[in-house]
């Protein structure tokens, strides 16, 4: 069920007509989305869904209550409109409401493209037997997913605002395992636009991975120089962006705190090569253009040269603290070096190299230590070459520490964390100190 | 409703499916959540369409929408049935599903008292009166609160017969206290032991919510001077409102089939327990016993038949240490030559497929009389955990990290205090095995209110239960850092 922005605008107008609360805002979230899953060599389940969703808020002076609805006709829309109306009458008066914003302007960052929001279901077959038959001619057992889908959002309120929005987006990964169960390689990418990537090729990139992972050999846990490639990087990310709020920091209860009071903006914190935008227009990795409550989104600069630039900042801590508000990014854009793996791989005397992470957690927020482990392709790396496959580590770090001991980085490029998932990332692969802390046998 | 069960199976045979099934659900939800002295968000959300599964020639496809009319109906079925053919061209070995008797049945969680029927106004003073007694404590900085209920309502249809009518309804509270030193620049934060659970308001009613707030408070407080733990090996006793997330991880987890036969590979990934160590593998000290049960009183994951329309029942994982079983659905069945399925099915939304999901899976209680103050008695230089925290397991399930809300130093059997910074580490058969003492009273549910699985990421409520329980000679990790 594509939605236009005519559509999104005539939809949103009928349930605001509905609304009797001071305020009323409405946001429309619609997803036409197709999947389709294979391992074992075979394909395994498929399936297409279509869903909108009308969210609803409903505020009375500073009391407000929300009610989300995904049938549409006259009856239903105004029953969940009166349910956020009775909700937010019930709801104590809330001292940090900020009233509704009016109209705005918003970027058109685009990345919408057609074939990808709607591909047929052969589209799909035919991406799975053709990384089946990779896996199948090298004799490993291949997993993998694909997926493709269009997105359409649309927000507006009583006050005038009106923004509308639409992304498709296509994901492909894939996970082959050799025959004896010793080597396991993972490839994976996703991108506005199917014509813009190759599932082929990245099938192939996993079944190669799946026999250089083979029978890997024990090295002592311990902190190494460290490789870590680009969809390990993303995940190392994501982390630490959970913590770049300034309410949280000035509140005392994040790294970005200060002691004593106040929080990091202005201090240096990681490496002089470290630097994190987001940018929901820059074209090779498009974000919506506004947030949940119709703030506009624009280029935010996080970290430049290691100094702590920006924090998030609430549309009600900002007026607080007398600052802008600075909305949480939507993507992140970290600034690469020249060169690819393989050139750190080269310039690295004796070194692991890390195709990804897994299983990410927070250990202890203070100092953003992590705990997760390594996954799909672990070596080490001698002399500017990989030696051998080592077994998989269990590792505990912290992204702080990991963005201060960088050396040398590769080319920023668009890829896919395990944790991180679509969440739009530029990165490059970086070389680090990095801490290991037990082995596994994990394939 | 039941005119379009019999038109979206009527639809998906005539277009060329061999068997085909239906589920109509709608989900509702709804989520309270509070910070200090002021309510941060009430919302209530509903989702309501069909979801239409078929095979074609031993091939399946799925199409779900929520526009439930007729016409689209046809459109869903057709769509499903296109793509199962479609996919014919990458697919081998057919799939069978065993056989299930037709059922013409309706099933409830048994409640007493309907969440979604208490006024709102009780949740809010509920949870404000909670982070104001935690904030009267001195050094408790902050007190977040909140509460989310979740309804399934769902009626299956399948084109061997069964009608299967289910309300579910689970129930989630939480509460985050944090101490703060700012001079120190310092944080700690101790989270309710209360557990999310397959019931209704009177377990809300049940817990002793303000005074826990307080100890809560108090113990988030001394944890911000708690002595920090000396790396090196424990004997480890952990409470249930620990245990549970460890058994759901080490044991429940790498108990799913699929991904045993490697069907998670591509995300969360394979399992340790693989088919030929059935019946022979030492997964655990011979008092050791896992129970596997989707009928369970309270359980998350407790309804009466699962998506695919077969009814619950309760079976062994591990018996006296040896892993005996599988969670199997009804495709999965054939896969290692079984005739039955044991209902693991589930779908977390009309629009999702169902595939094979966690049932609650359990500790039994040890057979012989002990109460946690014996266990303590019993350990010299030991550890004891209360309360989930951190977690993290390798793709095949062998190495695990997990923290807690809260431990305690054990010295000469006693509890001597709390003490931070600490996390156990182990490697999953070996952790098992090192298990020397089950309580047989104190058995409580914990659980999981959101567990990810599968590609598009589905969620599923599961709980675990158990009694205190004891592991000797635990690598017990330092996570303090300075960066």
């Amino acid at each position: 069920m594509s939605l236009t922005k005519d559509e999104s605008r005539a939809l949103i107008s009928k349930i605001l007509a509905f609304s009797r609360a001071d305020e009323c805002s409405v946001s429309i979230e619609g997803e036409d989305s197709a999947n389709l899953r294979f391992a074992s060599n075979e394909v395994t389940t498929s399936g297409s869904t279509s869903n909108i969703v009308a969210s609803i808020t409903s505020s009375f002076g500073k009391r407000s209550g929300s009610a989300s609805i995904n049938q549409f006709d006259d009856a239903a829309l105004e029953r969940t409109v009166r349910r956020s109306e009775e909700t937010a009458r019930f709801a104590p008066e809330d001292p940090e409401r900020m009233p509704m914003l009016g109209e705005q302007r918003f970027i058109e960052p685009g990345g919408f493209d057609e074939a990808t929001a709607h591909a047929a279901p052969e589209v799909r077959a035919l991406v799975a037997k053709r990384a089946i038959e990779v896996a199948k001619s090298r004799k490993v057992v291949a997993a993998g997913f694909f997926t493709n889908s269009g997105q359409y959002s649309a927000i507006g309120n009583s006050k005038g605002l009106f923004g509308f929005t639409r992304q498709s987006l296509a994901t492909f990964s894939s996970t082959a395992r050799t025959a004896d169960g010793t080597g396991s390689g993972w490839a994976g990418s996703n991108s506005e636009s199917i014509a813009r990537f190759d599932p082929a090729a990245l099938a192939k990139t996993a079944v190669d991975k799946a026999f250089l992972s083979a029978r890997p050999r024990s090295l002592e846990p311990g902190t190494y120089t460290t490789i870590l490639e680009p969809a390990a990087v993303a995940d190392l990310l994501q982390y630490m962006t959970f913590s770049l709020d300034a309410r949280s920091s000035d509140e005392g209860r994040s790294f970005f705190a200060v002691r004593g009071g106040g929080n990091k903006i202005g201090q240096k914190v990681l490496s002089e090569q470290f630097s994190l935008s987001s940018d929901p227009g820059d074209p090779r990795l498009p974000a919506a253009p506004f947030t949940g409550e119709g703030f506009p989104t624009a280029r935010v600069p996080w970290i430049e040269q290691g100094n702590v630039r920006n924090l998030g900042y609430s549309r009600f801590w900002a007026q607080k603290q007398n600052k802008e508000p600075v909305p949480f990014p939507q993507n992140l854009i970290m600034a690469g070096g020249t060169g690819s793996v393989a050139d750190l791989i080269k310039s690295t005397k004796r070194g692991v190299l890390v195709t990804r992470l897994w299983y990410i957690r927070f250990v202890d927020p203070q100092s953003i230590l992590l705990t997760g482990l390594t996954r799909d392709g672990t070596f080490l790396v001698e002399n500017g070459r990989i030696k051998y496959p080592v077994k998989n580590f269990r590792w505990n770090d912290s992204p702080i520490s990991v963005f201060s001991k960088m050396d040398a980085m590769s080319v920023a490029v668009r890829t896919r964390g395990s944790e991180s998932e679509d969440f739009p990332i530029i990165c490059p692969a970086i070389r680090t100190q990095f801490t290991f802390s037990s082995l596994s046998d994990a394939v | 409703m039941r005119d379009l069960v019999k038109r979206a199976l009527d639809t998906a045979k005539s277009k060329g499916a061999s068997y085909a099934d239906v589920r109509f659900a709608r989900f509702t939800r709804q989520g309270i959540s509070t910070r200090e002295k002021r309510v941060t968000s009430i919302s209530s959300s509903e989702s309501f369409g069909v979801g239409i599964r078929v095979l074609v020639d031993g091939t399946w496809g799925f199409a779900g929408s929520s526009r439930v009319e007729p016409a689209e109906i046809d459109r869903v079925a057709a769509e499903a049935v296109a793509i199962a053919k479609a996919n014919r061209v990458a697919q081998t070995r057919p799939v069978t599903l065993v056989p299930v008797k037709a059922f013409k049945d309706t099933w409830q969680t048994p409640l007493t008292k309907d969440p979604f029927k208490i006024p709102i106004e009780r949740k809010v003073d509920l949870l404000l009166a909670i982070n104001a007694e935690a904030l009267k404590v001195k050094g408790a900085a902050f007190c977040n609160s909140s509460m989310s209920f979740a309804k399934e309502e769902k009626l299956f249809g399948s084109t061997e017969g069964s009608e299967i009518e289910q309300v579910i309804i689970r129930s989630n509270p939480s509460f985050t206290v944090t101490a703060v030193d700012r001079a120190a620049g310092k944080f700690k934060t101790r989270n309710t032991l209360a557990e999310p659970m397959g019931a209704g308001w009177e377990y809300i009613e049940s817990w002793p919510w303000l005074e826990e707030a307080n100890k809560a408070a108090e113990q988030a407080v001394q944890k911000l001077t708690a002595k920090s733990v000396e790396p090196g090996k424990y004997d480890l006793i952990l409470l249930p409102s620990n245990l549970w997330l460890t058994i759901h991880e080490s044991i429940g987890h790498p108990t799913e089939l699929d991904r045993a036969l490697g069907y998670e590979a591509n995300y969360a990934g394979t399992s340790f327990l693989t088919p030929e160590k059935l019946g022979k593998f030492q997964l655990g000290s011979r008092i050791v016993n896992f129970v596997a049960d989707r009928t369970q009183r309270d359980g998350l994951a407790t309804a009466g038949y699962d998506d695919d329309g077969v009814p619950t029942t309760e079976w062994d994982l591990v018996k006296d240490g040896i892993f005996v079983d599988y969670q199997i659905t009804r495709e999965q069945a054939a896969w290692i030559k079984r005739d039955r399925s044991y209902a693991t099915s589930y779908a977390d939304s009309w629009a999702s497929v169902p595939f094979q999901r966690m049932p609650n899976v359990s500790l039994r209680p040890g057979k012989e009389k002990l109460a946690l103050e014996e266990l303590i008695a019993g350990t010299k230089k030991g550890l004891m955990a209360a309360g989930r925290s951190s977690y993290s397991i390798d793709q095949q399930r062998y190495n695990f990290q997990f923290s807690a809300q809260l431990f305690w130093e054990i010295r000469d059997g006693k509890v001597v205090g709390l003490i931070e910074d600490a996390a156990y580490q182990a490697i999953t058969p070996e952790f098992w095995n090192s298990c020397d003492a089950i309580a047989s009273e104190g058995y409580e549910l914990g659980g999981s209110f959101n567990d990810g699985k599968g590609e598009p990421g589905q969620s599923n409520a599961v709980s675990h239960g158990c009694t205190p329980t004891r592991f000797r000679n635990i690598n017990i990790l330092n996570t303090a850092r300075k960066v």
